[in-house]
């Protein structure tokens, strides 16, 4: 985009603008007109009927997926033998070299480290606030919940370009900064922690807290005895994948980091555009297992506890 | 002083927006007595129970538990114990961390909170569940863990919301026992809501019948079933027959004339005590049992429908342009009536004078 290129950032953020426009119209079409529609189907019955596929057609849909599975195994095959051989496709011996890149590692674990941080801020934070909302009653907390999930919907580029206009000059000078990279990255995802929470404190009778409080407990007690544990399976669940997506998000950083500050999702782009193929897929394989692991964690956590993301 | 008004709620208002959900409400409670709240839905049970509780707050009144006002105390500082409808057990924790959270609470040291436990597992007959989770245990098992939890504790008073109602019908009649033994043995206050009539006659020292915020009637169990003091209590607890007409005298004596059937009575005595007058109108119940059939009698009517109930059989009789309600043992010996059947009714000669007049 123009912000990387020509330093524009006044036009970059014009057409940020524009960015917006189609993901908010999604969005509070999801939000308000999906959720009273679902409700509907349920109670409608037969709209919910699952026609059967004539044989043609089935034998179709079954061709369209298979190719489309085909194609993205391929991917991955391509990137694993790219990051075991010399040159794929040319000298294809085994080779282990390609790990071997000090900047590749130093920028997966700067990579980890932000991430870390940024969902455990933003699962807390997000099961804090889905705590409130669904508990307490507070003023304007429609818009709040509006906003933070808005930050899950609003394109990356749109927010990272906001980010550097607000942090690019005084009073926060923080451009470049690993600050920077986890608080973009927090507020992104509190959304996910949040919605959790709501739902589980759905599923929570207040009784609950009611009865703590009529066995002698006060607020305080109430809240870290009997909320917090039963918080954990959201906060995991949510962290788990605010950890994920932040690994791999690119969009909204990617005007945020400076050389001190790389991150793997980034740099494995340059290494591309460099046409450093072997270093690439090397990086790409280890976030490819790193994925892997928190999505068979993710579906482990949300089997064992009921809860959705 | 304090056995007797060991409980008490003083003109206890509560509003929810305009929703007069109790209604100038007193009443004085005995130490160790069972106090059942009926009614029908909506009529202010829970909330009343929840006030005294604590988890709301009144717009006016006093309550004075044990010859302290509470009403400023939150729940945690009130000694009373809830027992919610849905049981509300901590499902993150043992039965026994469930039983031992309030002694936690209360800073109790550890030896004599594990006695204490285990004791109130005893009780309800759960000492070997310690272990297990709330969600590995029965709906009763369950109810029963809701009950130790608040028994450990020793409260002044147990409240129970509808403490029955989602379990089986063997079950209930199981528990309910259990619950008046446990009450018994540890002579414990107890608050029972419940919209099952039969439920609050068979466990309840006193019945408290509730409608629209306001307390109908305050009794013993027998005395609400024979003495109900207006129409909307004789229906909601029990079937009601009622005639309404003048008091005569005759050359006989006494009889009630409700303008098509006449029948001999004895004094009649009004809800405030007073013995009704000659010529006086008013409205009497007649439960269905006291109404015995007898082909002598004069006042004669049609089977119109029977149901068989085991133990009795109830004939909907048709008499001039009323259905009356009349229940027979099932003796084996007596003579059982058909649909279509013409029938003599005797009724009682002293029938009870209820406080408002049924057209
Ligand atoms: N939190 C609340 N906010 C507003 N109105 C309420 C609230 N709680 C109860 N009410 C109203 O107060 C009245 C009494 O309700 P309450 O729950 O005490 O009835 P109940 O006798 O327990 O009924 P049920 O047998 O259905 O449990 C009802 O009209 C109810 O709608
Ligand atoms: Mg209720």
């Amino acid at each position: 985009m123009l912000v990387v290129g020509q330093h524009n950032l006044e036009l970059a953020a014009v057409l940020g603008v524009f960015l917006i426009l189609p993901s908010l119209i999604v969005f509070i079409f999801q939000t308000y007109f999906l959720k009273d529609s679902n409700v509907g189907t349920i109670s409608g019955e037969t709209g919910s009927q699952n026609v059967p596929l004539s044989k043609s057609v089935k034998a179709f849909v079954v061709t369209i997926s298979s190719m489309f599975i085909a194609f993205i195994l391929l991917m991955f095959i391509m990137v694993v033998l790219g990051a075991f051989v010399k040159i794929i496709g040319i000298n294809n011996t085994f080779t282990l070299e390609h790990f071997n890149n000090e900047t590749g590692w130093d920028s997966l674990s700067m990579s980890l480290y932000v991430s870390f941080i940024s969902a455990i801020l933003a699962a807390a934070i997000g099961i804090l606030q889905g705590f409130l909302f669904a508990r307490k009653p507070i003023p304007g907390k429609k818009l709040f919940e509006f906003l933070t999930l808005f930050g899950l919907a609003v394109p990356g580029t749109v927010m990272g370009i906001g980010y550097v206009l607000i942090f690019n000059g005084p009073p926060f000078f923080l451009t470049g900064t690993v600050m920077i990279l986890v608080l973009n990255m927090t507020f992104r995802k509190i959304g996910v922690g949040m919605e959790a929470a709501i739902s589980k404190m759905h599923q929570i009778d207040t009784s609950m807290e009611e009865a703590s409080s009529d066995l002698g407990a006060g607020p305080y007690k109430t809240f870290w005895k009997v909320l917090v544990p039963l918080m954990v399976p959201p906060f995991v669940a949510g962290f788990i994948y605010a950890f994920m997506t932040a690994m791999v998000s690119i969009s909204s950083v990617v005007f945020l980091i400076s050389p001190d500050t790389n991150l793997v999702a980034i740099y494995i782009l340059n290494l591309a555009e460099q046409a450093k193929v072997g270093l690439a897929s090397a990086m790409s394989f280890i976030m490819i297992v790193i994925v892997l692991a928190c999505l068979g964690l993710l579906k482990f956590v949300e089997k064992r506890t009921g809860i959705r993301i | 002083m304090s056995e007797n008004n060991f409980l008490e709620l003083k003109n206890i208002y509560k509003y929810f927006g305009d929703v007069k959900a109790v209604d100038n409400i007193s009443i004085s409670i005995k130490r160790g007595e069972l106090i059942s709240f009926i009614g029908p839905s909506g009529c202010g049970k829970t909330t009343l129970l929840r006030t005294i509780g604590g988890f709301n707050k009144q717009d006016a009144g006093e309550i004075i538990l044990d010859d302290e006002n509470i009403d400023a105390l939150p729940p945690e500082k009130r000694s009373t114990g809830m027992v919610f409808q849905n049981y509300a057990l901590f499902p993150h924790m043992t039965v026994y961390d469930n039983v031992a959270y309030g002694l936690k609470q209360a800073k109790v040291p550890k030896a004599e909170r594990h006695d204490r436990i285990m004791t109130a597992l005893s009780q309800v007959e759960l000492r070997d569940h310690g272990k297990r989770k709330p969600s590995e245990l029965s709906g009763g098992q369950q109810q029963r863990v809701a009950i130790a939890r608040c028994l450990v504790l020793e409260p002044k008073v147990l409240l129970l919301d509808e403490p029955l109602s989602n379990l089986d019908a063997n079950l209930r009649l199981s528990l309910r026992e259990e619950i008046r033994r446990i009450k018994e043995k540890l002579n414990l206050t107890v608050i029972f809501v419940t919209h099952d009539q039969e439920e609050a006659l068979s466990i309840s020292d006193r019945i408290a019948v509730l409608n629209g915020g306001v307390i109908q009637q305050l009794d013993q169990a027998d005395h609400i079933y024979n003495y109900p003091s207006n129409k909307f209590v004789s229906t909601f607890v029990g079937q009601a027959n009622f005639f309404t007409g003048h008091l005569q005298e005759g050359k006989e004596g006494l009889y009630f004339d409700t303008g098509t059937v006449t029948f001999p009575v004895e004094r009649l005595q009004k809800a405030d005590g007073e013995a009704m007058a000659i010529g006086e109108k008013a409205t009497v119940l007649v439960r269905p049992e006291r109404i015995k059939i007898n082909t002598s009698s004069p006042i004669k009517g049609k089977v119109v429908n029977t149901i068989y109930n085991g133990n009795f059989t109830r004939y909907f009789i048709e008499l001039e342009d009323e259905t009356v309600l009349v229940d027979a043992f099932n003796t084996m010996d007596n003579k059982t009536y058909q649909k279509g059947d013409v029938i003599g009714m005797e009724l009682p000669t002293s029938p009870h004078v209820i406080n408002d007049t049924v057209s």
